[in-house]
């Protein structure tokens, strides 16, 4: 708290720190009393806001298990705040108990008049169950939490002492993780996402889930750099046009992998053209008749790929610190309405008082996100004031690098 | 010393007449001379039933209603799948800035241009009259002939043919200043005009060497994006049916990744040998079989998570169809080719979690070849259990290759082995250039001097 009181005045960071608490109480305040008229309005208008952030610290481990692998001096800059994101995850699961409160507005196969009439959720009702649902919850959190807590408590030794046996352990811990993260963000896709459409089954969204949150956790800490560099001069000197230019490298890829995943799913559910495929993408304005969902469709379409696409095709552009600081906060705000237009149109097709756009949407994206902010700060300021991860590199590496040394010069 | 891209000791005259020399100097083998004859018989067997497919008719093979894409389409997958391993590592890794990859894309990119043809043969012949392939293009005709442009299989034609004219360009572009090379130490005169020609008057100047960088960039930059493009559009050619195990949204990235998975299987079963018998060690190291193994590791994983993401909602959708077909894919008349391909894809390449079997050239082998196995396995797998029992029990059937299926795809084996085995005695099958541009950044060469082996 001292660090708080000391330096407030010339920080940005604290500044938006207790901002985005107020912001993010007064959001949670219109929730509740929102929930008060329209339980199911309140309840999924939370489960967006929820898993929309939930995307932040899964992206986070992501990203810090993907730089403990390949390395590269890019994830210098950003690994610090992605593992800071990664343990905000048992806040998360705090967070989770709304939802689990509200399984009954959120999901058909919990609705005992729906599982009555629909033969498919009577058949799914083995899996999606909510003792299952909520024990998979348990699972995937448990295993996500151990992740960040051991790979960010590594890290942290790393950064203190360089002792190279950590690398090798981080290492084999990322190879390892990263492989269960996917599995898990798959599962919990389905569970938190598909199953809210009984009839629609897709082997890819999973993966596209996988690279959407590791992207927002990209263009999260890429955006939030304006915020640290003035509490951190190393990190200023670091954050040159070549980091730049391997960031803006990095999200051109996780956007252009974004879009060929996301496309590939509408064109095999297109030409298949299957009765229990297409209204998924009908209820999100992709068919015949234009709804309001087919102009966030065209929005998402435009910001989330084709604009940031050309902009980082051009060096000049990926190069400059506030071009792109401020194209990372534009993709994260489109990375909002992209899980907004995944989430909120499901269910069109059940009785009326189930809904999905709602006026409390925004004060629920704003309540989560500032509180989870607000979290995410306090446990940076806890990794200390420097922002730029140590080299991974070890002794055998520097010597490989450097053409094996002694036998080659005496050569 | 494992994590070395190239052994320490060498200069740029050295590189040169060691690669230069295998094709220049070197004595033919008795063993080569043996595998040619051996793969020469491969490719005439594959003449015999290509001739006698054009006389007849595609009824001498397996296909008929309801498995009407039998062994022709399960190769055509098989074989483009391997190509693509070839235009990773030239164009991905290239991009990427990977330097590891320079001692193992000259002969990648060869072996995608073979494999690529080998692809192209099947589906041309599947078309029952391949004199009639120009009807696949879209060009005016008084027959009111038109592709039909709703099929991923026509889109196929512009993928494979662009995928294999970018290849060829890529990989020419990248032999010049080696063949210009060749042309200055040739010791025959044949030798000198046929590389002199075709090194297109290559002199060395700064000038040259200038636009020749920025030529294979923007080539790098081209083919990059078919990696992706053209296994996608295979997978798409199944997926946009609504066959029970076709239509599966995963299929287009899942296919992209197969197709890696076994091209670097195929890239390490050629380049093991290789470098045993050429003596190549110094530059294939164990470092580029730890990078591949690790690749094979990864492409394979996602494959994996194709299988199981596949397996699990075709239970979860509760769709009769679905299931069944799963349910037959394991246990019906085609269950050990499904569980053959779990354990050579799924199963075996989980030892490649151990170093020790990544850098050890023998296990690596027998895991690249078991993998090989596994991608020609799934493509037969997903092809055949599809087909051979869909919505109606009716139309059901049985698919078995015959003998012709048998001579056509181990024809197709026999050719590319013999492709790589003369492209290994004419052409050089590490890059030179890129080697001594190599040995120049890890500074290990003394002086400039040497520079010119050419010279």
């Amino acid at each position: 708290m001292s660090d708080l009181t000391t330096q407030s005045r010339d920080d940005p960071l604290g500044r938006f720190q207790r901002v985005a608490l107020f912001v993010g109480a007064a959001g949670l305040a219109i929730g509740l009393i929102g929930c008060c008229f329209s339980r199911a309005q309140f309840f999924n208008a939370y489960l967006y806001a929820w898993f929309f952030v939930l995307g932040l610290p899964l992206g986070g481990l992501a990203i810090a298990m993907l730089h403990h692998l390949t390395g590269g001096a890019w994830g210098r800059a950003i690994r610090i705040p992605c593992e800071a994101a990664a343990m905000t995850l048992p806040a998360m699961l705090v967070l989770f108990l709304p939802v689990a409160l509200g399984m009954k507005w959120l999901f058909p196969w919990a609705d005992e008049d729906l599982l009555a009439r629909d033969v498919v959720l009577r058949h799914q009702s083995i899996y999606f169950n909510p003792t299952w649902f909520l024990l998979r919850a348990a699972l995937y959190f448990a295993a996500w939490c151990v992740l960040a807590a051991v790979l960010t408590s590594q890290s942290r030794e790393y950064q203190r002492h360089g002792d190279e046996r950590l690398l090798r352990s981080m290492r084999n811990i990322s190879a390892g993780g990263l492989l269960l993260l996917v599995a898990l963000i798959t599962l919990a896709t389905f569970d938190w996402v598909m199953s809210r459409e009984a009839h629609f089954t897709s082997s890819v969204i999973g993966f596209i889930t996988s690279v959407g949150e590791t992207l927002s956790a990209m263009v999260f800490a890429i955006a939030i750099l304006p915020l640290l560099t003035p509490r951190d001069p190393e990190l200023r000197e670091f954050v040159t046009p070549a980091i730049l230019n391997d960031l803006g490298n990095l999200i051109l890829t996780l956007v252009i992998l974004w879009a060929y995943v996301s496309f590939s799913q509408l064109l095999v559910v297109w030409m298949g053209n299957i009765d229990h495929e297409t209204p998924w993408y009908l209820h999100r304005g992709i068919g015949p008749h234009a709804t309001a969902w087919t102009f966030v469709a065209v929005l998402v379409l435009l910001f989330h790929f084709f604009v940031p696409f050309f902009i980082l095709l051009s060096r000049d552009a990926k190069q400059q610190f506030l071009i792109l600081t401020t194209l990372a906060l534009g993709l994260l705000i489109m990375r909002a309405l992209d899980v907004y237009w995944l989430i909120a149109p499901s269910g069109a097709d059940v009785p009326v008082g189930r809904r999905h756009v709602s006026v409390l949407d925004l004060p629920m994206l704003l309540g989560v996100g500032g509180i989870w902010f607000y979290v995410f700060v306090l446990i940076l300021r806890r990794r200390g004031p420097r922002l730029v991860a140590r080299e991974e590199t070890s002794a055998d590496e520097v010597l490989a690098k450097e053409g094996g040394g002694a036998g080659a010069n005496a050569a | 010393m494992t994590d070395q891209v190239i052994q320490p000791g060498h200069t740029f005259a050295t590189v040169t007449d060691k690669i230069a020399s295998i094709v220049l100097t070197r004595p033919i083998g008795r063993g080569w001379l043996v595998l040619v004859v051996i793969t020469g018989f491969l490719t005439i067997m594959l003449s015999t039933a290509v001739g006698y497919l054009l006389a007849v008719g595609v009824g001498i093979w397996g296909v008929d209603v309801p498995v009407a894409w039998g062994f022709a389409i399960v190769n055509f997958v098989w074989w483009i799948g391997i190509g693509h391993a070839g235009t990773f590592i030239s164009a991905f890794l290239l991009l990427l800035r990977q330097d590891w990859r320079t001692s193992i894309n000259r002969f990648a990119e060869a072996m995608t241009l073979f494999a690529v043809a080998c692809a192209g043969l099947f589906p041309l012949l599947h078309l029952g009259r391949p004199w009639f392939f120009y009807w696949l293009f879209p060009y005016p005709n008084t027959m009111k002939l038109w592709p039909q442009w709703r099929s991923p299989l026509v889109w196929d034609v512009f993928a494979v043919s662009t995928y294999a004219t970018v290849s060829l360009i890529f990989w020419y572009v990248g032999l010049i200043p080696d063949l210009a090379t060749l042309r200055d130490r040739s010791r025959h005169r044949v030798g000198r005009v046929v590389y002199g020609i075709l090194a297109m008057g290559w002199r060395n100047s700064a000038r040259h060497w200038h636009r020749y960088q920025m030529a294979y960039l923007l080539l790098a930059g081209l083919a990059a994006p078919l990696v992706v493009s053209v296994h996608s559009i295979v997978g798409m050619d199944f997926a946009s049916a609504q066959l029970p195990g076709w239509h599966s949204t995963i299929f287009p990235p899942y296919f992209v990744a197969g197709a890696i998975f076994s091209g670097f299987a195929m890239v390490m079963t050629l380049a093991i040998p290789l470098r045993a018998v050429y003596g190549l060690k110094d530059f294939i190291t164990a470092r580029h079989l730890d990078n591949c193994a690790k690749l094979m590791l990864v492409t394979g994983l996602i494959v994996a998570y194709g299988y199981s993401s596949e397996i699990f909602l075709a239970w979860l959708s509760g769709n009769e169809f679905e299931w069944y077909m799963t349910t037959n894919r394991m246990g019906g008349a085609y269950g050990p080719a499904f569980w053959a391909l779990i354990l050579c894809n799924v199963v075996i390449p989980q030892s490649l979690w151990f170093k020790r079997v990544r850098v050890n050239p023998k296990t690596l082998w027998i895991v690249s070849l078991v993998i090989n196995v596994g991608m020609w396995l799934e493509r037969y797998v997903i092809v055949i259990t599809s087909l051979h029992r869909d919505f109606l029990p009716s139309s059901w059937g049985m698919y078995y290759p015959t003998i012709w299926d048998w001579a056509t795809f181990i024809g197709t084996l026999g050719f590319f082995l013999l492709c790589v085995l003369l492209f290994i005695r004419v052409l050089p099958a590490i890059s030179i250039f890129e080697m001594r541009e190599l040995v120049h950044e890890t500074s290990l060469a003394p002086a400039p001097a040497a520079a010119e082996g050419g010279k």
